[in-house]
């Protein structure tokens, strides 16, 4: 199906996703940290990237606009805690397509990669 | 060398060493001997040595000159021995400085004085002996007046007619003041009883020599009958004037005379004794001291008006560095708060969003028994428990850019209540909305303020749930003199426990049942109000149920 790049400095939280997007068929990556995140990018070159928000070191923002270099077009969902919301809007300004709230609703998360891929 | 001692009378305790030749006696200040008393002339006698022995010569004085209680005759040389007295108006002189063997009598000039008056009074009617008790209470009453009052002019009025009062045949009284600044002197208050065949006596025309010789000297002076008087002391205003009794005393303080008690008697000589004397001088002295105490008094209300004003200042400059203090404490808190729930949401929301996204991946598993459906329901509400609460810890941690624009605070209610009304519809709800139309429009964050209304319209309806009655009130206004703008929620719910009332905006309290609030949502209406420099508080009413108050600044706290 696509090739997703999932960033999250939490590792439980990158192999709760990665199952979840497998087992509907597509290509997943992971990464734990930004420049980590950049290289994946690189390499794999993702359609989708869902990339959260708050991380130590070289934060979500950061990584976007890295991103948003690298491949203009390419389509990045931020994943955030509802306190963020503020600065949530401020990376749809930088070029996010979204922004999902933690916890996750999964099959929102499905919705949104489904009509993205699609496109 | 011989001397002369005073020993009774004004200058009691005085001694005056005698000329070898001439010595002159008198009021004025000319003379070798200066008694300035009442009853002393100007040139009263002369004194004259002659091998040693002392001869006394009236120099046609007034009052006259006694020796032993004898007049000697004016123009005749009497001689004055050592154990003689000598009586010149109220000063009795000696040539030894105690007179052994005899105790001085207390009335020594009166009595041999009193025919004087009486001779030429034949046409006044007898003089009545204004007994000691009448003197006494005039003295106790405006000594209570005195006491009662601190108003001068009302202090001196009531002095003038007592004294008209009791010296029932004088015509005129008036007390005059020395004005601080012009220094000149002005009638404070004035009595006259005489009316002039065409009318009321005008002004009191002051006698200007005996005034000025009050004021100047210091000293009374008495004048029992003009006609009689040393024509050197008889001025041609007071003849014009037909004044014929004068008496005018000090007013003194601090040692300086500061004004005068005048009164007067015209066309018939009123015969004024010693005791009247008496009289007068001691109302001068006692309202003297009133004067003074007025005046400190005066002095005393304007230090502590002058203290009462600073202190006020003060005290509202205290208030308002308390009141700052307080909101920059609570600021701080504020922020404190909101940093540490960003953290707290954060660090929570994590594993939450870890668990949430494995039981929603367990849920659509096949096969599972009821038990772990159930279960697996039970954890997922458990954890929107939590959410829940820590989106209201993020409440804090939003970004501290305010949106600020002018808003009309009746809108920002239409907009909450009909956000509100589904609930309205579930518990059957009320509502009873009186805006002001007239409300300005003022800046504020027009999400956050919506935000309180819509908490305290949910607590309410809330409140109210279980009760009868069940009536939402709203009301807008102006508060104050126009300087914030005001909105009432109220409801006819089951109002507020007297001990809860100051705890209400704390953070986590709650009277909710576990689970069903935070505690979070009072604080935070009370956080965003307090941003906006406004004022948030509850109150019971008298429906029964709670009152919450808002004023916002019109000016949005930009003074």
């Amino acid at each position: 199906m696509g090739r997703i790049l999932v960033v999250d400095d939490e590792v439980e939280a990158c192999n709760v996703l990665e199952e979840f997007l497998s087992a509907k068929g597509h290509d997943v990556h992971t990464a734990l940290d930004g420049p980590t995140a950049i290289s994946k990018f690189q390499e794999v070159k993702p359609q989708l990237v869902f990339l959260d928000m708050i991380m130590p070191g070289m934060g979500g923002l950061d990584v976007l606009k890295e991103m948003k270099k690298i491949d203009p077009g390419v389509t990045v969902i931020m994943v955030t805690v509802v306190t963020d919301h503020e600065q949530a809007k401020e990376t749809i300004q930088s070029g996010a397509y979204d922004y999902i709230t933690k916890p996750v609703d999964l099959n929102y998360l499905e919705n949104v990669t489904m009509v993205k891929l699609m496109e | 060398m011989n001397t002369l001692y005073v020993i009774d009378g004004p200058h009691r305790g005085t001694s005056f060493d005698l000329n070898e030749g001439i010595t002159t006696v008198g009021r004025s200040h000319d003379n070798d001997i200066c008694l300035s008393e009442i009853g002393v002339s100007r040139h009263h006698a002369k004194l004259l040595n002659r091998d040693g022995k002392i001869f006394v010569l009236d120099l046609s004085s007034f009052q006259g000159v006694f020796i032993d209680g004898q007049k000697i005759e004016p123009g005749v040389e009497v001689e004055m021995r050592q154990e003689n007295r000598l009586v010149l108006g109220n000063s009795v002189l000696s040539l030894q400085k105690e007179i052994a063997g005899e105790n001085l009598p207390q009335e020594y000039p009166t009595e041999t004085q009193e025919p004087l008056f009486d001779a030429s009074e034949s046409l006044l009617e007898k003089h009545e002996s204004r007994d000691y008790a009448r003197t006494v209470g005039l003295l106790l009453r405006v000594s209570h007046i005195f006491a009662k009052s601190h108003d001068i002019r009302e202090v001196l009025h009531e002095v003038i007619a007592q004294i008209m009062n009791l010296l029932n045949r004088i015509n005129r009284g008036a007390i005059l003041l020395l004005d601080k600044d012009t220094g000149q002197l002005e009638e404070v208050v004035s009595k006259t009883r005489v009316k002039a065949k065409g009318g009321p006596l005008p002004k009191i025309n002051y006698s200007r020599s005996i005034v000025d010789r009050v004021i100047e000297e210091g000293e009374p002076v008495m004048m029992p009958n003009t006609s009689l008087a040393d024509k050197a002391d008889i001025s041609e205003g007071l003849r014009a004037m037909n004044v014929m009794s004068v008496m005018c005393v000090p007013l003194k303080y601090e040692g300086e005379t500061r004004g005068i008690i005048y009164v007067d008697s015209i066309g018939l000589p009123y015969g004024f004794r010693k005791e009247d004397l008496q009289l007068l001088g001691g109302l001068a002295d006692t309202a003297s001291v009133a004067l003074q105490n007025a005046q400190l008094y005066d002095a005393l209300k304007n230090e502590l008006a002058d203290r009462r004003r600073a202190e006020e200042a003060l005290g509202k400059t205290g208030k308002e560095l308390q009141e700052t203090r307080d909101m920059l404490v609570q600021s701080e808190k504020l922020a404190a708060i909101g940093r540490l729930s960003a953290a707290v949401a954060h660090e929570i929301l994590n594993p939450i969003n870890i668990i949430s996204m494995r039981l929603q991946l367990l849920e659509q598993k096949e096969d599972l028994s009821r038990a772990v459906t159930d279960t697996l329901s039970i954890c997922k509400n458990q954890l929107h428990r939590i959410v829940e609460f820590t989106e209201d810890l993020g409440q804090f941690s939003r970004s501290s850019e305010k949106r600020i624009s002018m808003s009309n605070l009746n809108e920002i209610i239409q907009h909450a209540l009909v956000l509100s009304d589904p609930q309205f519809k579930e518990y059957d709800i009320q509502t009873d909305l009186q805006y002001d139309a007239a409300l300005p429009l003022i800046p504020m964050d027009k999400d956050r303020i919506e935000q309180v209304i819509f908490n305290l319209i949910y607590n309410a309806t809330e409140a109210m749930a279980d009760r009868e009655t069940r009536v939402l009130g709203i009301t807008t206004g102006l508060s104050g003199p126009g300087d914030y703008v005001q909105v009432i929620i109220s409801d006819t719910g089951t109002g507020i426990d007297d001990s809860h009332m100051d705890k209400v905006f704390d953070p986590f309290f709650t009277t909710k049942d576990p689970g069903q609030g935070t505690g979070l949502g009072l604080f935070i209406s009370y956080s965003i109000i307090h941003e906006h420099a406004g004022r948030i508080w509850a109150e019971n009413n008298e429906r029964g149920g709670a009152s919450f108050f808002i004023e916002l600044p019109v000016d949005g706290g930009q003074q």
